[in-house]
């Protein structure tokens, strides 16, 4: 269907690529970065697959296994959670982005920051706060049992439900910031024209979200993909999904094989659903950013039903944000706690903020050249963009074993036994995501600005450095935010590839959790959270001062 | 009849609209001319509700549609807008486009309403068709038609015709002529272009810095900026 209407969203326009313009890059480059992202991705990945079909010859056995109808439920359970919290994901997180976008509440600036807030908080920790708030010997489930005595009316939260609520509460803002992101897109006049004949519902119903499907969509799939690969939540509200039987496979019973087998589907199923969904945005390109743009205006005030709609995000916005700090804060107490913690978890703390910061530099660099490349090379563009899917819908448990059978050998352990390990095996895992955003910035830039700095320095590292990257340090910022962010609170790959001596915070959080010392996992856990909101309230104060584009 | 009575618009420190004060009789093209910046979409965005004013009213017919304290939805002044870049939506065929703008009152009988609007405006072969697939021209009838399906009291014009070449402008002159002659819709026009105020207005208004500069018929815009004319 030709809309002819070109993409130009910061999201969606990266889901999709486009081939332009001249080379201007070194020779060198491309395969450079095509070699690198062998040996971090396509090697460990390629092994586990040669070993899982090579034993004593070529052999099937290890996908026997997939037949099993044990293997199956759990599939069906993984793909039940997943689009589960996906669903859930995206009726929260559009609401949230109209009522936030397009109805004038009171509320709105101050919803409008905090509605990330949940985003920042790691998963596992949502789940532990929630185990807390609704785990078998919870206030809630004693109260219920003295309430009704006879019919003991339980709160189960080690379900599937409770996945599901969990995952949607820390992924639903991914849905939201995409559609906010479509709504500051989207030329106000479309809106406003329909506005001329119709209901601000009407408008939302046949314009906005129509036009807004890309967004929508993009958004839903991220939150598909990230809740099928999720493998610590089910773990922890002991539930048995795909991404945990890989995990249990290898580190139970050393069976990379059968580990591998098991990754296979999981990873067929997500790759396929992102090949097809940034398909059809290539084929309905839909919003313009242009540059005379009128920013849309509320399409209606917060009276009425939209007011009940705002109390219901204040609503779950609590449930969201401060049900896990009361509840933690609530459990970590006494104060001496937090002494203990922090003259206890120094190390792993520094170790993971280091850790995490150069990751997130790596990350940035990385993923700066690989869209550079992307954007601007003629025949790779397509390649490029495909291959930077990969990662994307691998577990992180199965990128660490990928890692282990390439790097636990005798002649590297140099690397295997540093922490060089972690910091490659948090590259192969988030590439993907800090990718998309300097894919939406550098589609931005018009190659125009480069050719024409290219014809006056003809260098082309003085029309990266001045040029390029001075226009590029919005992505920048926030790829090294969310690389920082993402890498702080993984706990899939260094549960695999931690190495001799050394912990990050998630790992003891982990550990401390099956010691059952629930006080002390509250407490770092508060640590936690509270080191990611002040890392984001620090870059976000350094960015407003240096990273703009003025 | 549309009055606007001491109309003031704020953006931040920007005053955008002060003290504007006019009325458009009931059948008449009120022309809006004056430099950029002087407050011209302002206006016409206050008049059909998609903004509020800080101060002073808009009267339509002599009900109160817009003030500080009051603003009657856009879709209850029985009015309508041609954008200067059209707004068409990319998702919508030109049937569909039509069909959207049908008042909610006569969605039963819509699709003969629309069949006629498409056949007046010879759009009946394009009807299956999304925007992109549109010529210049086409795409003009296109917002003209959705504009008028409502059948309006009111047309609000922002210099619908600049982005079109000389012979295309002057066809959709031709047009708009013809649908003023066959339908008793009261204008508002802003333009750039003193052609277009001579060859249709009825009335000529002109803004500048957000003030009203001049008000009066086409004669006397004539007469007062004649050393304009005469260059």
């Amino acid at each position: 269907m030709p809309w002819g209407v070109t993409s130009f969203d910061p999201i969606v326009s990266a889901m999709s690529c486009s081939v332009n313009s001249m080379r201007t890059y070194p020779p060198f480059l491309l395969p450079f970065c095509i070699v690198l992202f062998a040996i971090v991705v396509l090697l460990p990945l390629g092994l586990m697959l040669a070993g899982s079909l090579w034993f004593q010859g070529l052999t099937l056995s290890s996908y026997a296994a997939l037949a099993n109808p044990r293997y199956l439920k759990m599939a069906l359970n993984s793909v039940l959670i997943a689009g589960g919290v996906t669903l859930a994901s995206l009726v929260i997180g559009t609401s949230q982005a109209f009522l936030l976008e397009r109805i004038d509440g009171r509320w709105r600036r101050f919803f409008g920051v905090v509605y990330f807030l949940p985003l920042l908080i790691p998963p596992y920790i949502h789940a532990i706060v929630w185990t807390f708030c609704l785990g078998s010997t919870s206030a809630v489930n004693r109260c219920l049992a003295a309430l009704f005595p006879d019919c003991v009316p339980r709160v189960n939260i080690y379900s599937i439900g409770g996945v599901i609520y969990i995952l949607t509460i820390a992924y639903a803002p991914i849905v939201t910031l995409c559609v906010i992101s479509g709504f500051k897109s989207l030329d106000g006049r479309l809106e406003e024209a329909g506005l001329l004949t119709s209901t601000p519902w009407a408008v939302m119903r046949k314009i906005s979200l129509p036009l807004l499907r890309p967004h929508i969509l993009c958004g839903g799939l991220i939150v598909g993909v990230l809740t099928i690969v999720n493998f610590e939540v089910p773990d922890l509200m002991r539930t048995r999904v795909y991404a945990t039987e890989i995990f249990i496979q290898f580190s139970a019973f050393y069976d990379a094989r059968k580990a591998t087998a098991l990754s296979l589907p999981l990873i067929g199923l997500t790759f396929g659903a992102l090949v097809i969904v940034q398909q059809m945005m290539q084929k309905k390109p839909y919003v313009v950013i242009t540059g005379d743009r009128r920013v849309a205006r509320r399409l209606a005030p917060a009276s009425g039903p939209w007011r009940l709609a705002y109390f219901l995000m204040g609503f779950w916005l609590g449930l969201s944000i401060l049900v896990p700090l009361g509840v933690l804060l609530a459990k970590s107490l006494p104060w001496q706690n937090f002494r203990t913690v922090l003259r206890t978890s120094t190390d792993e703390i520094l170790f993971s903020l280091i850790l995490s910061g150069l990751s997130a530099l790596v990350l940035m660099a990385a993923s700066c050249t690989w869209c550079y490349l992307m954007e601007r090379s003629r025949r790779w563009s397509r390649f490029l963009d495909l291959l930077a899917l990969l990662p994307f819908a691998v577990p992180g448990t199965v990128l660490g074993i990928g890692l282990i059978l390439l790097w636990n050998r005798s002649w590297t352990q140099w690397l295997y036994g540093s922490s060089l390990i972690l910091l490659i095996a948090y590259l192969a895992h988030f590439i993907p995501f800090t990718i998309r955003i300097m894919a939406a910035n550098i589609k931005q830039i018009d190659i125009k600005l480069e050719e024409a700095a290219y014809l006056a320095s003809s260098s082309w590292f003085t029309t990266v450095r001045k040029i390029l990257l001075p226009l590029l340090r919005p992505g920048l910022f926030l790829s090294f935010f969310l690389g920082f962010v993402l890498c702080f609170g993984d706990l899939a790959a260094p549960l695999l590839v931690m190495p001799p001596g050394r912990e990050t915070v998630p790992i003891k959080i982990y550990n401390l959790l099956h010691y059952g010392a629930d006080q002390m996992v509250a407490a770092l856990c508060l640590v936690i959270v509270l080191i990611i909101f002040i890392a984001a309230g620090m870059l976000y104060t350094v960015y407003d001062r240096y990273g703009k584009i003025k | 009849m549309i009055d606007a009575i001491d109309l003031e618009k704020r953006y931040g420190r920007t005053t955008a609209l002060h003290q504007a004060t006019f009325r458009v009789p009931p059948e008449r093209l009120l022309a809006v001319i004056g430099p950029s910046g002087s407050g011209k979409t302002t206006l016409l965005r206050l008049i059909a509700g998609l903004e509020k004013p800080d101060g002073g009213q808009i009267r339509l017919n002599s009900v109160v549609v817009s003030g500080p304290e009051t603003l009657v939805p856009s879709y209850r002044r029985n009015l309508s807008m041609i954008f200067q870049d059209l707004a068409l939506w990319p998702h919508m065929t030109v049937s569909e486009h039509l069909q959207f703008a049908v008042p909610e009152g006569r969605h039963a009988d819509a699709s003969a309403i629309v069949r006629t609007f498409l056949q007046k405006l010879h759009l009946d072969r394009l009807q299956a068709r999304y925007p992109a697939q549109l010529s210049g021209g086409e795409k003009q009838r296109l917002a003209i038609a959705r504009a008028l399906i409502s059948s309006p009291s009111y047309l609000l014009m922002d210099e619908p015709f600049s982005q079109l070449d000389f012979r295309l402008r002057k066809e959709m002159h031709a047009w708009l002529q013809t649908i003023q002659q066959e339908t008793p819709l009261t204008v508002v026009y802003v333009t750039h272009s003193l052609d277009e105020v001579m060859l249709m207005a009825d009335d000529v208004l002109v803004l500048d810095k957000g003030a009203v500069k001049f008000e009066g018929n086409r004669t006397a815009f004539q007469l007062a900026f004649k050393h304009y004319f005469d260059r």
